[in-house]
């Protein structure tokens, strides 16, 4: 970590245990939570008053526990600009992501709730949509990938590049890549161009364009 | 019941997953225990994993946020076998109506997969003087309303309850198509 200042928290949840939780691991991860809501509304106010770096919200939250997180988020963040957004979901669905990521998918995550605990993986999320990348739940991209489809190009993919697909598709950089699969940038860059020709797709150097290009072409 | 489903079981459940994770953060080194938690950890997961499925299978929370169209889509990316959806109506119904014919095409693909043999489906849902809902697949055919409540019977009462029709074509060796009619919801 740079010896900046923490990155600033709003939490929302309206689960008190798991609202503890979560709030826990954040402060035990090094982030400063400097405001917490129990429903959309107070999130909205929360984020106003405190202006954080990120807010970290549940999707089902009063008023109406559907999906009023993602609604809050999304005017949380038409109004600060440059915010990042972490939605928490129980929801496998990539609908929610994608609508989510529709309005630009820089500084936008969405996790599966139980990413909590996954020490790791939720933290570096975090970091990441503060510094205005993406963060897709490995999971939920997976199944996005790995639907059944009639005559797809996907079908041309080797293996190691729908690895490589799924995890442009969580928003890593060639570089987070490489270091995942533990082989060099040059060659996910070869296995990226490789993709974007077999699907047709147009590169984009920004990460969050790619992520969105993806996602956007695993959902039709 | 997917409501307690969620706000109770699935959220107890997740608060023992962070708990365990965090008790073995704090205590990476103790040995003493540690398999025991670790099989712990993995047992909630699995049951929380489990939990998030058949809510899903249930009564999805999608049905009731987005509508038939967007719960279909996702149902379609949860089958093992292709399943294009190629028209989905995107305004909302009724919400029982949503239901009913939520259930009838998750049914119909469920016998899809189970009995026909087919390599795809198709699923379209078209408007009107009435609503029309089309399933069809490209497998074995012959499915037929018999008196031993098959499938097919359970499927033809769902549309039945909406005051519709249910015809069947389904020739043998050439695929089965279902075709429901129903009344258009009274706005």
């Amino acid at each position: 970590m740079p010896s900046s200042a923490p990155i600033r928290i709003v939490v929302g949840e309206d689960q008190p245990i798991v609202r503890e939780g979560i709030v826990r691991v954040l402060e035990e991860a090094g982030f400063d939570v400097v405001g917490v809501a129990a429903d959309a509304e107070d999130l909205v106010r929360k984020a106003r008053a405190h202006r954080p770096d990120v807010v970290v919200t549940d999707i089902q939250m009063p008023p109406t526990s559907s999906d009023d997180g993602l609604r809050a988020a999304n005017q949380i963040r038409s109004e600060q600009s440059g915010i990042g957004i972490l939605v928490l979901s129980q929801y496998l669905e990539g609908r929610y992501a994608l609508e989510l990521v529709s309005e630009g998918a820089d500084g936008v995550g969405y996790l599966l709730k139980d990413r909590v605990g996954d020490l790791d993986l939720f933290t570096e999320a975090v970091r990441r949509v503060a510094a205005g990348g993406s963060a897709l739940d490995p999971q939920v991209v997976q199944t996005m990938v790995d639907r059944p489809r009639v005559e797809s190009p996907l079908d041309e993919l080797t293996p190691r590049e729908r690895e490589v697909l799924a995890l442009m598709a969580q928003g890593r950089s060639n570089q987070a890549i490489a270091d995942h699969l533990v082989v060099t940038v040059a060659a996910i860059e070869r296995h990226v161009t490789s993709i974007f020709s077999k699907l047709e797709l147009h590169q984009s150097p920004e990460d969050h364009r790619r992520v969105l290009a993806v996602l956007t072409y695993l959902d039709e | 019941m997917t409501r307690d489903l969620h706000d109770g079981a699935q959220q107890e459940l997740l608060n023992v997953v962070l708990n365990l994770k965090r008790a073995q953060r704090l205590r990476p080194d103790a040995q003493l225990g540690t398999d025991s938690a670790d099989a712990a950890l993995d047992a909630a997961e699995r049951a929380l994993e489990s939990l998030r499925q058949l809510a899903a299978g249930m009564h999805p929370a999608i049905l009731s946020n987005r509508g038939l169209g967007a719960a279909l889509e996702a149902l379609a990316s949860r089958m093992p076998l292709p399943v294009r959806m190629l028209e989905l109506p995107d305004g909302r119904m009724p919400e029982e109506m949503e239901a009913s014919l939520y259930f009838f095409v998750s049914e119909a693909l469920t016998n899809v997969v189970k009995h026909a043999a087919a390599t795809q489906a198709t699923v379209r849902i078209t408007s009107d003087d009435r609503l029309v809902i089309e399933v069809a697949d490209d497998g074995i055919g012959g499915a037929e309303i018999d008196a031993s409540g098959s499938g097919l019977t359970s499927l033809a009462d769902r549309i039945a309850a909406l005051d519709g029709e249910l015809q069947i074509e389904s020739p043998s060796g050439n695929g089965t198509r279902l075709v429901a009619q129903v009344p258009l919801p009274t706005v």
